[in-house]
């Protein structure tokens, strides 16, 4: 305060004061006596209220970092700090256990009838598979076919013309071929247990990251609700403010 | 149940990460924004506000309560602005804490606005922060913690570490000299105000809300 008395041109401090209406009422009517009968501090805190005006929209870049304090354990995966078998529920690994052995059972289908040994598994074509699935596949079933052709042959009569002939006391030494099944079946299985895991996984990591993703959101929108609360009252503060003071000097503008 | 800052502080005191988790999505805005108006540059900014955030988590043990949450949390921000413009602290930050780390979820682009609207915003915001950079930056941290963060006087001073007299020294200078940049970059001040003093920030979250 240099000039306290009248609070003249000289006294900025008063000028800050009353731009940012951080004045008591003694202060103000000392102020907006001194604006009434001074055209050059007017001015001055017409510019400088035109300054702050221009300063509300300097908006900071978009999109503001959203940092998450994660244990240590969980960085390695940066960008997916939670993985699904960390945050999955005990009941859901069960759950999902049981899906497996059920499902391992329940879509492997063996026969063996009139038109020979049939290996199927409803799922072989379902699975979405991963692309280095693919060359695994096609061995698979090159295996299968080579079993198909060698059974055919070696129950020696062609299948299609005389089903009825074939008999499982026409084979010779089944333990090769018993063998052999087994193994095809094993790999099924073991396809099989692999694809469920991998549509388990994909599954519970596509829910973990919407759950995510809906628990930051309203994170963010309670945390901005908060923010805005006093920025707004602030703002309103000025713009009232302003209409006030347009309002009470209509005959200086 | 929505606890109070405080409250948050007591808890990540006691080592929950959540709580403090809590307080990052409180403020993580606004201490983002202050560093890069401080600043005045994006990348600086984020690695201002993790590291404002890093510190705090180190020493949240220590802190008592002398001060509110906040103004500590803006005071380690202001010096970390301050340190990182002496570019003293460029290096790679090497200040996490023992067994955590913090991972930044944002999205990798801003959402949705019309492109006009982007356009003709970044246009003002950049000649705004061109302004802004060509002041002296204790002026600048005094207005930005003024018309950003509604402080009063006092508590710009107490955050500056300055008497109440020198900060209106330094609005009414910042002031002053940001009026003669902003006209020196065609920002004219007879079409200034028709904005009514609302923060497009806030509107933008306002929509982004709805």
């Amino acid at each position: 305060m240099t000039n306290p008395s009248d609070g003249g041109c000289d006294d900025k401090s008063l000028l800050v004061s009353y731009l940012y209406e951080e004045c008591g009422d003694a202060d103000r009517a000392r102020a907006e006596a001194h604006f009434a009968g001074c055209a050059t501090c007017r001015d001055e805190l017409e510019a400088l209220t035109g300054v702050r005006g221009r300063l509300a929209n300097w908006a900071p870049p978009e999109p503001a970092p959203a940092f998450r304090m994660v244990p240590a354990d969980d960085v390695t995966l940066s960008h997916q700090p939670w993985t699904w078998w960390q945050s999955a529920p005990v009941w859901s690994l069960a759950a999902a256990a049981v899906f497996l052995v059920a499902a391992s059972v329940a879509n492997l289908e063996i026969r063996y009838g009139a038109d020979g040994l049939v290996v199927r598994t409803e799922w072989s074509e379902a699975a979405p598979s991963q692309t280095a699935d693919v060359a695994d596949d096609a061995a698979w079933e090159a295996d299968l076919a080579a079993l198909e052709a060698d059974l055919r042959s070696e129950f020696g009569a062609p299948a299609a013309d005389t089903p009825a002939a074939v008999t499982a006391g026409s084979t010779p030494d089944p333990q090769p071929l018993l063998t052999r099944v087994q193994r095809l079946i094993e790999e099924s299985e073991r396809r099989q247990q692999r694809d469920v895991a991998l549509r388990f996984a994909q599954l519970m990591r596509e829910v973990e990251v919407q759950r995510q993703a809906d628990l930051f959101r309203i994170e963010e929108q309670v945390g901005q609700l908060e923010g805005l609360t006093q920025a707004e009252v602030v703002q309103h503060n000025e713009i009232m403010d302003y209409l006030v003071r347009v309002a009470g000097q209509p005959g200086q503008r | 149940m929505v606890w109070s800052d405080e409250e948050l502080v007591a808890r990540s005191a006691r080592g929950d990460h959540e709580s403090f988790n809590q307080l990052v999505v409180r403020w993580e805005r606004p201490i983002y924004a202050l560093a890069y108006r401080v600043i005045g540059r994006e990348d600086d900014a984020r690695d201002v506000c993790q590291e404002t955030f890093l510190r705090a988590f180190r020493s949240i043990k220590g802190f008592k309560g002398q001060a509110k949450f906040s103004s500590w949390l803006y005071r380690i921000a202001l010096n970390l602005c301050r340190d990182w413009m002496r570019r003293e602290r460029r290096s790679p930050m090497a200040t996490v804490p023992e067994g955590v780390d913090l991972v930044d979820l944002a999205p990798p682009e801003a959402p949705g606005n019309s492109l006009e609207d982007l356009v003709g915003r970044r246009e003002l915001s950049g000649k705004i922060a061109q302004a802004m950079a060509a002041i002296p930056r204790e002026q600048r941290t005094a207005i930005v913690l003024k018309e950003y963060h509604g402080m009063t006087f006092q508590e710009i001073a107490d955050l500056q570490g300055c008497p109440l007299s020198t900060v209106k020294t330094r609005l009414y200078q910042g002031l002053t000299r940001l009026r003669q940049e902003l006209e020196y970059r065609g920002i004219d001040r007879a079409a200034a105000f028709p904005t009514g003093g609302a923060d497009p920030t806030a509107r933008q979250q306002h929509r982004k809300m709805h």
